[in-house]
């Protein structure tokens, strides 16, 4: 069975008329990097929204790990979102009067699962800080990290204590295009590192040649196509 | 335990936002409180201006008019009480004790009160306070005056100071005055907090021996006069009193006594239970209290809104911080506990610290009060109410903190974890 499969999916914001998903299917093996584009405020990040169980869409049947999302509750979606998956922003990843291993190390304060994926959770912070090069920022504030530096400290939250998925929202947008490409394959080394899923969405084409597969959201929305 | 570090530190972060909330907070609660305790000692300090007299007893009139000019000089009695009456029942075997009390005369707007030693024996006040002097001594010559604290402390007078009083007037300058018989300060009495302090007092005979040649309420003509030193205390007899203190042997005794009173054939009396009537007409001035008590309020609930401004504002900067918590897998009960949590902070430190800004400042203002207004601030710091009114006051604060929470709430669960401004 698929890491994730979507069947049917209709979801619109609670304040307009107009649907902004109509996903009739897409399914995502395990290990997979997928890339999927498509322009500006199309719902790229409302896809990632529902994958995380953070959105419920009104019809349809969103299936992550073999699990039916609509068939948990609120706070079922809440913990399994914890246990199981990594969540990097565009930008503002961090939170602000936390210093960077405090909030590398927050999931492990919302899930047990996490938790007992890490034993011992000072040398895997060290461990995945040094693979993203940001070792020497652990006790800085993180006001005084650069984007890029951000960036990398939100990959190593997301990851820590092994989670089977990752989701990116155009992470990279904000990083300069030497650095992106970098970035990219950091996060791609510390992924297969974990054997974590990768979807990562972007308006930006130019990054999807590195990737296993690449998904126009045009073609997989019914809605974005008209 | 990572909800309650986070909530610190997003406080710390937000320092001065955060202490200038609490600070609204607790000085609007430290002045809800200190009302509270102004309105308990002036309560306190009312209606024990006299105790331990088990009845006031006055010719007939209204109770209210009665416990007016008896105690606190104001307005006056409509008649007197003979005597041979008041030898009546200091000799009853009901009878503790009795202080007579002759008004009518004063001396720069302070009452002038005609006693005897029974006063300075057995008056008290607050309790079990007696009245003590702070110089000389009690009265014992027929022109000897004893002053009242405020009396002495306003008009600026010594031991051995000769003093003039006015015929007929308890207030202002008096028009007449027998200013042929001065009386001499020999005692100063301590502050007591009590109206007593705006008295000044001399023996039923003195009050007697200034009237002993005036005819029909007329001052006499100067050929008339009869010269202070031909005037003996042993000789002048008292023909009456205004009104008397009385203490029963038995609080037993004291119903019947007054019923005794009220219905005695010879002359017609009023006695009247001095605490029930203090009590009757507390009630009817203390709505100055009620008054800042509600203005308080108000000032409570304007720091509570301050409160919830500062909340909501906060809230708008921090919508990027719930997203990032709700993303990690917080739960959106965990956000409004988190957030409900931070606003039940603020008001417990608030009031907590409002109630020791209060206790340091009457500290600090308490021998000024008494001195100055007579407020006497005794009993516990903080008594039930008042610990109600801060346990209201902080479930206020966690009531309004549920306001951001739910519209965090709201806000993530329908915009998911994009931040639409």
């Amino acid at each position: 069975m698929s890491l994730i499969e979507l069947k049917n999916i209709q979801f619109s914001y609670s304040n307009s008329k107009k649907l902004t998903l109509d996903i009739p299917q897409l399914k995502i093996e395990k290990g997979e990097r997928v890339f999927v584009y498509g322009p500006s405020g199309c719902g790229k990040s409302t896809l990632l929204e529902i994958l995380a169980g953070v959105l419920t869409p009104q019809l349809g049947q969103v299936q992550v790990l073999e699990t039916d999302l609509a068939k948990l509750s609120d706070q079922g979606r809440d913990q399994f979102r914890a246990a199981h998956m990594g969540y990097v922003f565009q930008s503002f990843n961090l939170i602000p009067y936390l210093n960077v291993e405090e909030n590398i190390e927050l999931p492990l304060h919302l899930s047990a699962t996490r938790r007992s994926r890490c034993s011992d959770s000072k040398a895997e912070i060290s461990q995945l800080c040094r693979d993203l090069g940001i070792f020497e920022l652990l006790q800085r504030p993180v006001t005084a990290l650069s984007i890029g530096q951000q960036q990398r400290v939100a990959v190593a939250r997301a990851l820590l204590g092994h989670p089977e998925l990752i989701l990116a929202d155009e992470p990279t947008s904000s990083l300069d295009y030497d650095h992106r490409e970098k970035f990219l394959q950091t996060l791609f080394q510390v992924c297969q590192k974990a054997q974590s899923t990768v979807i990562f969405v972007s308006h930006d084409r130019s990054l999807e040649k590195i990737f296993d597969r690449t998904l126009s959201f045009n073609e997989i929305n019914k809605v974005s196509g008209l | 335990m990572i909800f309650l570090r986070l909530a610190f530190k997003s406080l710390w972060n937000r320092r001065l936002t955060t202490s200038l909330t609490i600070l609204s907070i607790a000085l609007s609660s430290a002045l809800l409180l200190s009302v509270s305790r102004i309105k308990r000692a002036a309560e306190d300090g009312f209606t024990q201006t006299i105790s331990q007299t088990d009845l006031i007893v006055g010719a007939r009139s209204g109770p209210i008019n009665l416990l007016l000019y008896s105690v606190f000089n104001i307005g006056s009695a409509t008649n007197n009480i003979s005597w041979e009456t008041y030898q009546h029942f200091k000799a009853h075997p009901a009878v503790d004790w009795v202080i007579p009390y002759s008004l009518g005369d004063g001396h720069r707007g302070f009452r002038v009160v005609g006693t005897d030693d029974s006063f300075f024996e057995h008056y008290r006040f607050r309790g079990n306070q007696s009245i003590q002097l702070g110089e000389g001594n009690r009265l014992s010559g027929l022109w000897d005056v004893v002053l009242g604290s405020d009396v002495a402390k306003t008009l600026n007078y010594k031991l051995g100071d000769k003093i003039i009083v006015a015929h007929g007037v308890t207030s202002g300058e008096g028009v007449l005055k027998h200013d042929d018989k001065p009386f001499v300060v020999s005692g100063i009495m301590k502050a007591t907090g009590t109206a007593l302090d705006r008295s000044v007092y001399i023996t039923l005979q003195g009050l007697e021996g200034l009237h002993l040649d005036w005819q029909n309420g007329a001052m006499p003509k100067e050929s008339e006069r009869i010269s202070p030193e031909k005037i003996h205390k042993e000789e002048i007899k008292v023909k009456t009193i205004t009104a008397f203190f009385l203490r029963s042997k038995s609080r037993i005794d004291t119903l019947r006594l007054q019923r005794e009173i009220n219905t005695y054939l010879e002359e017609p009396m009023l006695a009247i239970i001095p605490g029930v009537t203090l009590s009757e007409l507390w009630r009817g001035i203390g709505y100055v209290e009620q008054a800042f008590q509600v203005i308080s309020w108000l000032v409570v609930a304007v720091g509570l809104v301050a409160m919830l401004v500062a909340l909501l504002t906060g809230l708008n900067e921090r919508r990027r911080e719930m997203s990032i918590l709700r993303a990690l897998g917080a739960s959106s009960s965990r956000i409004v506990a988190l957030l409900v949590f931070e606003s039940g902070l603020l008001t417990l430190v608030g009031v907590a610290f409002g109630f020791f800004v209060q206790l340091g400042a009457f500290v600090i203002l308490q021998s000024w009060l008494e001195h100055e207004f007579g407020l006497v601030l005794q009993g516990s710091s903080l008594t039930s109410i008042e610990a109600f009114y801060l346990i209201l006051t902080f479930v206020a604060g966690v009531l309004i903190g549920l306001v951001p929470a739910l519209r965090a709430r709201s806000m993530a669960l329908k915009d998911g974890l994009s931040v639409r401004v």
